[in-house]
């Protein structure tokens, strides 16, 4: 029994089956080099054969007519001619340009074109299959109950594959946003990618565990190990069966609508809370933004990204916090001095109020993105009054200055205040008065509250979302919501534990925003609740 | 030659779909036809070049038509870019 992991979460679920390992490679004699005017004739047959091939797929296929004119580019065929005319024979030529034209793509400083570089390598590997022996089905003899494991699975490859004998996939290369994983996702089967080193250990029949949630892979495992994984896969099943039906449910408790949001840290977050039946997004993080390049994202690069993510949200909310780092989570580029309390210190909304111009672009993205859908404001850390009437009155100065320069954007965009330290539930009463919704972040807030650090094993029986003083707290900061008349949500651990969410309902909390993989489970505990009243 | 520079309003930036009924229109027209960036030029009946480009909404294109009728050509590119709304 061996054991393989990737952190890739691609697909959810559990499949047991046989490998049935892709051999792309054909197993005809070798290739024999001919002279330099037969090469260019090889290839400029192999090349017509493929825009055949592709002619014929592309009849019902909108991939494929997208391949129809890659195979027809100049700029494909100029590629491979002048390395044939450097001396390497035609599959080779083919081989380095397909590596120069998929670097080309992968370089594009965006998600989408950037995966196009898949399209690209899939029609270099027809037109090298046409040179070698001809284009044949990598997925003959595929019998029910298989896992396909292969080094990258191609987007024509989803033309040829029998998904009702599939039960997984595992692939050496891939992300979470490969093509792969976005099928895998829509038919509800397991997968696992980016997993290095898997052809080399597994081959054909072969039994294998793909364990999608774990992003974990097990050959040949031994009685007990099946029976365990076995009795989670149908665990899984069944209750994925019973959550499935309360997913895209709108819940209602006495007469209110009761809201399930999801918490999202990037717009494939937002696309897959989307997809698992969110009723928006309750916590947009936009950290990760400035955390994943050595600069500040541009106003245009963060406009981007929430305008992809409000589109996403198809007309539902979509709740951004600003910016909340501080000593513990820094950015090399904001110069975050060393704080012996980086809790107690310079951070979320602190370092944006100081950081004005920054601030202003990220505000001023918001607002552009907000013509795109319904999309709020909120700020994090909030203590004082003066810190909430300051952040509004640069929301209001980025407004104006759209609105002079004729760019759209939500004018009653709602702005909202997340609700994380003790003096904030203190307040509360004023903040509510002053914004449009609170959102309570229960992890923060616990930690100020009890001052205790809860990664402290000393200290972290104190570390209790249930403790009276806690408690206490969401008592007060729900009814001031409710008695200056605005929404009241949360976000943070708690939203997400289903074990809470009788004991937060009788507190009259409306809005859950919870973790991707818990909004089924807490819409079936909200669902379940209401058919008991 | 003619040229103008416009600015690509699409939302979504210049995907597959547009970019091959672009690639279609151009391969039409009388005259050559090409797209440039301030980092490189392409021929606008190339759907390689037009996505290796990697335009974004907002990005800057400058249309240059040359050959055939020029004028004719370059309205019809541009007519077309502007007009893409997905």
């Amino acid at each position: 029994m061996r054991l393989l992991e990737t952190s890739v979460r691609a697909s959810e679920g559990i499949a047991v089956g046989r490998a049935f390992v892709v051999n792309r490679c054909n197993d005809s004699q070798p290739y024999e080099k001919g002279s330099l005017e037969q090469e260019h004739t090889r290839f400029e047959q192999a090349l017509t054969l493929s825009h055949e091939q592709i002619e014929q797929l592309a009849t019902d296929s909108e991939i494929f007519a997208a391949h129809l004119e890659i195979v027809d580019d100049p700029m494909l065929s100029d590629a491979v001619t002048a390395h044939i005319d450097e001396g390497l024979s035609a599959p080779e030529a083919v081989a380095v340009a397909s590596e120069e034209l998929g670097a080309m793509f992968e370089a594009i400083d965006d998600e989408y074109l950037a995966a196009r570089a898949t399209d690209v390598k899939d029609i270099f590997v027809r037109i090298a299959a046409n040179l070698t022996g001809g284009v044949k089905n990598p997925f003959e003899g595929v019998e029910d109950g298989d896992i396909i494991v292969d080094s990258e699975l191609f987007p024509s490859d989803m033309a040829l594959l029998d998904f009702a004998k599939i039960r997984g996939f595992v692939t050496a290369e891939g992300s979470a946003t490969s093509h792969v994983c976005i099928i895998a996702r829509n038919l509800s089967v397991p997968a696992v990618v980016g997993l290095k080193g898997v052809l080399e250990q597994v081959k054909s029949g072969d039994k294998l565990i793909v364990d999608g949630s774990g992003g974990r892979v097990v050959i040949d495992p031994d009685m007990a190990t099946l029976d365990e994984y076995k009795l989670q896969e149908l665990n899984y099943k069944a209750l994925q069966a019973e959550q499935q039906q309360s997913a895209t449910a709108e819940i209602y408790r006495n007469g209110e609508r009761i809201y399930v949001f999801a918490n999202a840290g990037s717009v494939e977050d937002v696309e897959r809370a989307m997809a698992a039946g969110a009723d928006g997004i309750g916590l947009f993080r936009s950290e990760f933004l400035y955390m994943q390049s050595a600069t500040e994202p541009t106003e245009q690069q963060q406009y981007e990204a929430y305008a992809a993510a409000a589109r996403a949200c198809d007309g539902k909310p979509l709740i951004i916090r600003t910016l909340d780092i501080g000593g513990d989570k820094a950015v090399p580029y904001l110069g975050f001095p060393k704080e012996d309390n980086p809790f107690l210190g310079w951070r979320a909304i602190r370092v944006s109020l100081e950081c004005r111009e920054m601030f202003c672009r990220q505000l001023r993205a918001i607002l552009r993105a907000s013509a795109e859908g319904d999309v709020r404001v909120m700020f994090p850390m909030i203590t004082t009054l003066e810190e909430l009437a300051e952040a509004k009155c640069v929301l209001e100065q980025c407004k104006a200055e759209l609105t002079a320069e004729g760019v759209a954007y939500r004018e009653d965009i709602k702005v909202g205040v997340m609700i994380e330290t003790p003096a904030a539930v203190l307040i509360a009463d004023i903040l509510a008065a002053n914004c449009d919704f609170f959102s309570i972040g229960t992890n923060d807030l616990v930690q100020y509250i009890m001052a205790a650090d809860r990664a402290n094993a000393k200290v972290a029986n104190l570390y209790n979302p249930y403790s009276q003083a806690v408690q206490r707290a969401r008592e007060m900061v729900i009814s001031a919501a409710d008695r200056a008349g605005i929404e009241c949500g949360m976000c943070g651990e708690l939203a997400s534990d289903s074990q809470a969410t009788e004991l937060l309902l009788d507190m009259h909390l409306r809005e859950y925003s919870v973790n991707i993989g818990a909004i089924s489970k807490i819409k079936y505990q909200l669902n379940k609740n209401q058919n008991e009243e | 030659m003619v040229s103008k520079t416009i600015v690509l309003t699409a939302p979504n930036g210049m995907h597959a779909r547009p970019a091959g009924e672009l690639v279609k229109l151009a391969k039409g027209l009388d005259g050559k036809v090409t797209l440039a960036t301030a980092v490189k030029s392409v021929s606008a009946a190339s759907m390689l070049g037009i996505l290796s480009l990697g335009l974004k909404s907002g990005a800057e294109i400058t249309v240059s038509a040359e050959g055939g009728s020029e004028e004719a050509n370059l309205a019809a590119i541009v007519d077309f870019i502007a007009a893409i709304t997905e």
